[in-house]
């Protein structure tokens, strides 16, 4: 057994941990309470793989390796009083009843330090019910408080108590346009500096991003975020399914930083899915294995807002789901080498990986997006998504420079020198991808019209 | 009754879940931690139909004051807006945070210098260093070297007015390339100063260029040219052979 503990924190974390287990229930034949589908004698996937997301108790439920965390009550009320309150153990739920303030300091040390025990004692319990915990899997948001705050604070945690098992995140990035709260830039800053070194593969989601997607793929003209973490739900599952179903890559945690990341530091691969459309769009697609491919390599279907072809590739996996031919995949793959769009990186080893599990995607019944026989979810380490660093860094800059909202945070304990260390941490961050991108031969040989 | 509701204020936009048992006061102090207006220049609105301005003030109930009034008593429900203004007399105290005022006395940028970041153990830089990658490598050079000298012995065999195929890399890997004429071959200082490198002039039967021939709008024309049928590129991209020119009416485009 390879077990996978999914860690939901704070607002975000906690409606996207809703958002996906409502789908891998789904996936894997499992009703809202806990038991198997009727006509099912077995939950779908193989017990190899559904074991690693899900428990069994002894009276044939099955209970969801997750831990929910929010440091006020609301939220995780609406999980105890929802749909799939049955299917979590309350020891599973845990809040708070002083909220973060959507300040990190407060998530971090003062409020955060009085959830840190009850949490990690609850990990252990349900760590020692795994045989062989493989690692983790976050979901927060970076400019919140709680997902800032307190999700950095536990990665570090279990950083100590777990040593090397692998940490993935799915991190909610501050869209470039609208900001949640004005201190997002200071939050966002703050935990990247703190978890650089905890996380070991970190896929970012831009909201804005995803707005855009619901607005025009799926022709929802005001998406709320019900909508937004229903489409990220569907892109976790595509990375998440070779480790719950047969798949031939990435079917260990681990292996997504094998291939995907080779410096630590740089490890926050531009996320992009196809089919994206809505149910009266879909009949006009015929979403062929080329198409769909083609279409992961376009900025309207990526996760963050930045533009791949002002950046180069490291590596890239394509984690293709259903109805697909290795053939056809070969295919698909040549063509977009082929394009001048696609640089890579010349002095180290890059590669395209692929992965196929012939499990076809699930679509929640009510949802919005139109249900498709194959799907692909592209994995790539391009140093273009450093645009998403620049943009908060000058952000954080323009506050910082007339320490505007300091205050809140040195009235929680916090150091200003914590500011100018993670704010120093992340310069270095934009100079490491410089750095990734430079000394190619494209460049100085063949590179360039003018 | 726990509610979600949306967010707004000049500088941010979020949805949130709230409790309409909150009071007003409570209410606009969790509010200046998302807009940053202190409570006492907050003024709300509810906007109670989606797609349309209508308006409806949220303030405090004369005979219970902020302190006692419930969110509950203003009709607030599930997925309505809640826009936040700053009414602070010393108006737009928060008015650099946006994003369209550009005229910033002093374009303050964290900057952090070479050395600084060369003196970092856990840098991108520190690892090619380290490994000897990149331009640490010393076949690297060697190879660059290689590739420069085989651009200039390529650069040779172009001559003016041969009829050219530009590809996009130096594989040759794609069906498309552009086709046109060779009209300028040899150094170009406005992209190169040193002149070491050898660049090619060609120009496109269609306008699938960048330029006229020159790199500068009124500088050295090396060749002249209609606008956007002319580029400059490296002889590697160049392969040469009796291309026709595309009929006018190319059946091909119609598949």
């Amino acid at each position: 057994m390879r077990e996978v503990i999914s860690v939901n924190i704070g607002q975000a974390g906690c409606q996207i941990g809703n958002a996906c287990w409502e789908l891998y229930s789904l996936e894997h034949g499992i009703t809202s309470d806990g038991y198997l589908q009727e006509g099912l004698t077995k939950p779908k996937g193989g017990e190899e793989g559904f074991s690693t997301f899900f428990s069994e108790t002894g009276s044939g439920k099955y209970v969801p390796r997750a831990l929910y965390v929010d440091l006020e009550p609301n939220v995780i009320d609406e999980v105890r009083t929802g749909k799939y309150k049955n299917l979590f153990h309350p020891e599973q739920l845990i809040s708070g009843k002083e909220d973060a303030a959507n300040n990190y300091a407060r998530g971090h040390y003062t409020v955060g330090r009085e959830l840190i025990d009850d949490t990690l004692e609850r990990l252990r319990k349900m760590s020692d019910q795994c045989d062989g915990l493989q690692g983790f899997i976050f979901s927060h948001s970076l400019g919140g408080g709680t997902g800032s705050g307190f999700g950095s604070l536990l990665l570090e945690q279990l950083s100590i108590d777990y040593g090397k098992k692998s940490k993935l995140e799915f991190a909610v990035y501050p869209g470039p346009r609208v900001s949640t709260s004005v201190v997002e830039p200071y939050n966002t800053v703050l935990t990247t500096h703190t978890t650089l070194e905890h996380a070991d593969c970190t896929f970012m989601v831009d909201n804005e991003a995803i707005y855009d997607m619901c607005r025009k793929n799926l022709d929802i003209p005001r998406p709320s975020l019900d909508n937004l973490n229903k489409l990220i739900a569907q892109v976790v599952s595509s990375v998440t399914a070779s480790l719950r179903f047969d798949g031939s890559l990435n079917v260990d945690l681990n292996e997504f930083q094998t291939n995907l990341v080779p410096y630590p530091r740089i490890h926050f691969p531009l996320v992009s899915y196809a089919p994206v459309s809505s149910k009266s769009k879909s009949n006009h697609e015929s979403n062929s294995v080329s198409e769909i491919t083609t279409a992961c390599f376009e900025p309207g279907n990526q996760m963050v807002k930045c533009d791949p072809r002002a950046g180069k590739y490291m590596a890239t996996c394509l984690l293709y789901r259903g109805d697909v031919v290795n053939r056809d995949v070969q295919k698909a793959v040549a063509n977009i080498k082929s394009k001048k769009t696609v640089q890579l990186v010349d002095w180290c080893p890059t590669g395209f990986k692929i992965g196929i599990c012939y499990q076809p995607p699930t679509f929640v019944p009510d949802g919005d997006m139109a249900a498709s026989s194959r799907a692909v979810c592209a994995l790539s380490n391009t140093t273009a998504i450093s645009t998403a660093w620049s943009h908060i860094n000058s952000k954080f800059d323009l506050m910082y420079k007339k320490r505007a909202f300091v205050h809140w945070y040195v009235g929680e304990g916090m150091e200003e020198g914590e500011f100018t260390e993670a704010r120093e941490d992340l310069a270095a961050l934009e100079q490491d991808y410089l750095e990734v991108g430079a000394d190619s031969f494209e460049d100085e040989v063949e590179g360039g019209e003018y | 009754m726990d509610i979600n509701v949306y967010i707004t204020s000049p500088l941010t936009s979020t949805e949130k879940r709230i409790s309409v048992q909150w009071t007003l006061k409570y209410f606009k102090e969790k509010l200046e931690l998302i807009t940053g207006i202190k409570p006492e220049f907050q003024e709300l609105l509810l906007y109670p139909i989606s797609n349309s301005n209508e308006t409806v003030p949220i303030s405090s109930k004369v005979n219970l004051g902020e302190d006692q009034t419930l969110l509950s008593e203003f009709g607030i429900s599930s997925y309505m807006r809640i826009h936040v203004n700053d009414i602070n007399p010393e108006a737009g105290e928060l008015d650099y945070l946006s994003s369209n005022n550009n005229d910033n006395d002093d374009d303050y940028k964290f900057e952090l210098t070479k050395e600084e970041y060369e003196k970092r153990s856990d840098s991108v830089i520190s690892w090619k260093r380290q490994n000897k990658l990149g331009r640490f490598d010393p076949e690297y050079e060697k190879r660059r070297k290689e590739l420069i000298l085989k651009n200039d012995q390529l650069s040779k065999k172009l001559q003016i007015g041969l009829r050219c195929k530009v590809h996009a890399s130096a594989s040759f890997n794609e069906d498309e390339g552009r086709i046109g004429t060779i009209r300028y071959v040899g150094s170009v200082k406005e992209i190169d100063g040193d002149g070491n490198n050898k660049w090619v002039g060609v120009e496109f039967d269609e306008p699938v260029g960048k330029n006229d021939g020159s790199i500068i709008s009124g500088g050295k024309h090396y060749f002249t040219c209609h606008k956007n049928y002319g580029s400059f590129v490296k002889p590697i991209l160049i392969e040469i052979g009796d291309f026709a020119e595309k009929p006018l009416f190319d059946s091909d485009d119609e598949l």
